[in-house]
């Protein structure tokens, strides 16, 4: 190209950019840059000069934001309801909005947005300023609240009222506090919420430290934290610490009761901190990070887990409820869905909600449903304990694909070989209704354990067994029904997957029922953790710590 | 919800990183200033809701380029034909030349900063008022005396100069 054509060419992607060129000039554009490959490379290098000045110019310094110090003595909340205003972007001019965008988009770091909020606008507005950002949004319906509220609106001082589903909140300090519904939480200031009634849960990065969230009854202070908070107006409240410290300001007491993480209490209604209750990461929604699903018919062939989770004495945890669970936040597990089994509704009145596996028996000849997870070194740990909820169904007997029927398995690692295999099942037994752990090696086969437990009544019954160095003992409904010396033959681990359903991922000898609330620690947990469980508590929440202290693992060692 | 901390703050570093990138992308494809901040925010939350489908370790910023290609083409679907710069033909052709070049803004905006320092005074502060206080260019016109099209010139002529300035502050550093 000639001078003058790159002149001319500047000039017309100069003025499309100004929005100040003629359709004509425009056509004449395009097809210079259809035809001319040097034209486009000079396009591109334009655009490249104009998005460069753009953010050069636009773009505040991204350095760290001084806060003020945490004002020690914290206001309560101002209880006078009083609705949000939510703020839509508005503002169309370049360098906010790529910023604003980007804050929009990103509910961890906020210093890009934070700097844009406190820096001099334009057009000043007499509209309350804004405290915090819709960072995003699940199935949310919000009350009294006539404008569209989508990720990226602007949220001034007011409450939010939230009738289903869930809200992301990003405050202008850098905290990010989920709202699970039935929820009214009361936006306060830049680093100050009020939790009116409902369930919220709050992450807190180190530049937000200080942040509060405050009830009538107590102001929880953080200091570089995540943690959750759930109140009932008039009623208890409960504060649950995931990562780091708060400290819990009763408003009729002193001085501040200090949780750390793993800590979680209860505070009765004018009674203040009642006492230690267990963590609970389901009640703050700290469960659902992982992949959505609703039905194992969508999950195939294979999908990809992966969970940060918090619990590193849990080899393996599938809640089922719209979900799967795995607690691997480094390697992923891989787990395939065979045959579709479904999520059904039907779940222990103790777990109080959500979704069990439902697996159906096949008709003869063909294959069963059934989950299968990747093999893992830990389903064959030294010390191991098996949660598990079942429903077995008692008017289908065992599945009719298999020659000798003479278990159903619920779960296995005893794969598709010879009798002998090594590996672990819990199985119920034809006719004589009841559950049974085999531990196949060429010096251990088939261990009974627990032979009374009937399982075939219809009913929900939670399972566990805990395996130590020589003792397997076997946990129906949290009552011990067995305990056995255990012969490991040749151990445990005969790199078979893990099946759920059926004995081997063939699907012989399937599972007809439901299964619930699956985990698998790594640890040998005590009576009491086993009765926790049996009592509905989220397997996340239970540690082998209390086993530890208690010393009732011990006599596996005497043996 | 917030993922663990340490991932999360990995991504935000991504799109950080990603963002010059992605707007000069999108910029190119859809060629008007507003709807590029729209696409390119669009883009943004597009991102965080799919971080979970990002894998460590992968190329981040060509991912990120695919999910801003699709926004762009939804963008392109919600206006009307006479109101799209470029037409679809123009738009692939520059859609598989521009990730190249959005890729390689680092070593152009080091060779900005110095080009701009040798920008006289009058033109530096054109440059300012247009982008850094994104003023429109007939409230520039007023401020400064001139007259719109004045303005449209010397801000073209000033990114003319800016462009050759770089390219020619690159050339010297590969000799």
């Amino acid at each position: 190209m000639t001078p003058a054509q790159l002149t001319q060419l500047d000039r017309r992607i100069g003025r499309m950019l100004d929005g100040s060129i003629e359709p004509a000039e425009l056509a004449e554009l395009q097809k210079t840059l259809l035809e001319n490959p040097q034209a486009r490379l000079r396009y591109h290098q334009y655009i490249g000069v104009h998005s460069l000045l753009h953010w050069e110019h636009a773009a505040p310094a991204q350095q760290p934001v001084q806060q003020p110090a945490p004002t020690p003595e914290l206001a309560t909340p101002t209880l006078q309801p009083t609705t949000p205003t939510l703020r839509r972007s508005p503002f169309r001019g370049r360098s906010r909005s790529v910023w604003y965008a980007l804050a929009a988009a990103i509910t961890i770091a906020v210093t890009a947005w934070f700097v844009f909020s406190n820096a001099p606008s334009q057009a000043p507005t007499p509209q309350p300023q804004p405290v915090a950002l819709l960072t995003s949004t699940d199935s949310v319906v919000f009350a009294d609240q006539t404008e569209a509220a989508t990720p990226g609106s602007e949220l001034a001082p007011g409450v939010l009222r939230l009738s289903a589903g869930t809200a992301q909140v990003m405050f202008q300090n850098g905290a990010v506090v989920d709202l699970i519904a039935p929820c009214a939480f009361e936006l306060i200031d830049a680093d100050h919420g009020a939790l009116l009634d409902g369930t919220v849960y709050a992450f807190v990065p180190q530049r937000g430290r200080g942040f509060t969230i405050s009830t009538d009854q107590f102001d929880v202070v953080d200091l570089g934290t995540e943690f959750g908070v759930s109140h009932q107006a008039g009623g208890d409240s409960q504060v649950h610490v995931f990562t780091g410290r708060v400290d819990v300001r009763l408003h009729d007491a002193i001085p501040a009761r200090r949780l750390i993480a793993g800590q979680a209490v209860r505070i009765g209604n004018g009674s203040g901190i009642v006492g230690a209750v267990p963590l609970d990461p389901v009640r703050f929604g700290r469960m659902s990070e992982v992949v959505q699903r609703t039905d194992y018919a969508a999950a195939s062939p294979s999908i990809r887990l992966r969970m940060a989770q918090q619990n590193p004495d849990l080899a393996l945890l599938m809640s089922f409820d719209d979900r799967v669970d795995a607690n691997d936040a480094e390697s992923s597990l891989n787990i395939r869905a065979i045959n579709a089994p479904v999520m059904s509704t039907d779940v222990s009145p103790k777990l109080g909600g959500g979704h069990s596996l439902q697996l159906a028996s096949p008709a003869p000849g063909e294959a069963a449903q059934r989950l299968v997870v990747a093999n893992d070194p830990r389903f064959a740990a030294d010390t191991m304990t098996l949660s598990m909820w079942v429903k077995a169904t008692p008017q289908q007997q065992v599945s009719q694909n298999t020659a000798n029927m003479v278990f159903a398995h619920l779960i296995s690692t005893i794969g598709p070989g010879a009798a002998d295999s090594a590996g672990w099942a819990l199985t119920q037994q034809q006719n004589t209704a009841g559950a049974y752990v085999r531990n196949d090696s060429s010096a251990a086969f088939n261990q009974c354990l627990a032979q009374t437990a009937n399982l075939l009544n219809g009913q929900w019954h939670h399972l566990a067994i805990v395996w130590t160095a020589d003792r397997i003992t076997s946990y129906v409904d949290g009552t011990a029904v067995s305990d056995h010396q255990l012969l490991r033959g040749n151990g445990l681990d005969g790199g078979h997957n893990l099946v759920i359903g059926a004995q081997n991922e063939q699907g012989a000898r399937c599972f007809n029922g439901l299964i619930d609330e699956l985990a698998i620690y790594t640890v040998a947990l005590d009576a009491s953790s086993i009765a926790d469980l049996a009592r509905g508590v989220p397997p996340v929440s239970i540690r082998a710590a209390s086993a530890v202290q208690s010393g009732q693992l011990d006599t596996s060692k005497e043996n | 919800m917030p993922i663990a901390g340490d991932q999360s703050e990995a991504f935000l570093a991504h799109i950080m990183d990603a963002q010059r990138a992605m707007y000069t992308y999108v910029l190119t494809l859809v060629g008007d200033l507003v709807a590029a901040d729209d696409v390119l925010q669009e883009t943004n939350l597009v991102l965080w809701r799919k971080r979970e489908e990002f894998t460590p370790g992968t190329d981040f910023l060509s991912w990120a380029l695919s999910v801003a290609h699709f926004q762009v083409l939804a963008y392109r679907k919600r206006r009307t034909r006479d109101r799209l710069a470029f037409n679809d033909e123009l738009i692939d052709r520059l859609a598989a030349e521009a990730p190249q070049h959005a890729a390689e803004l680092s070593p152009r905006r080091v060779a900005l900063v110095r080009c701009m320092a040798k920008l006289s005074p009058e033109d530096r502060l054109l440059i300012e008022q247009r982008y850094a206080t994104s003023q429109a260019v007939g409230q520039i016109a007023e401020q400064v005396g001139r007259t719109v099209n004045a303005v449209y010139t010397a801000l073209n002529r000033i990114r003319t100069n800016l462009m050759r300035c770089i390219e020619q502050t690159l050339a010297e550093e590969v000799e």
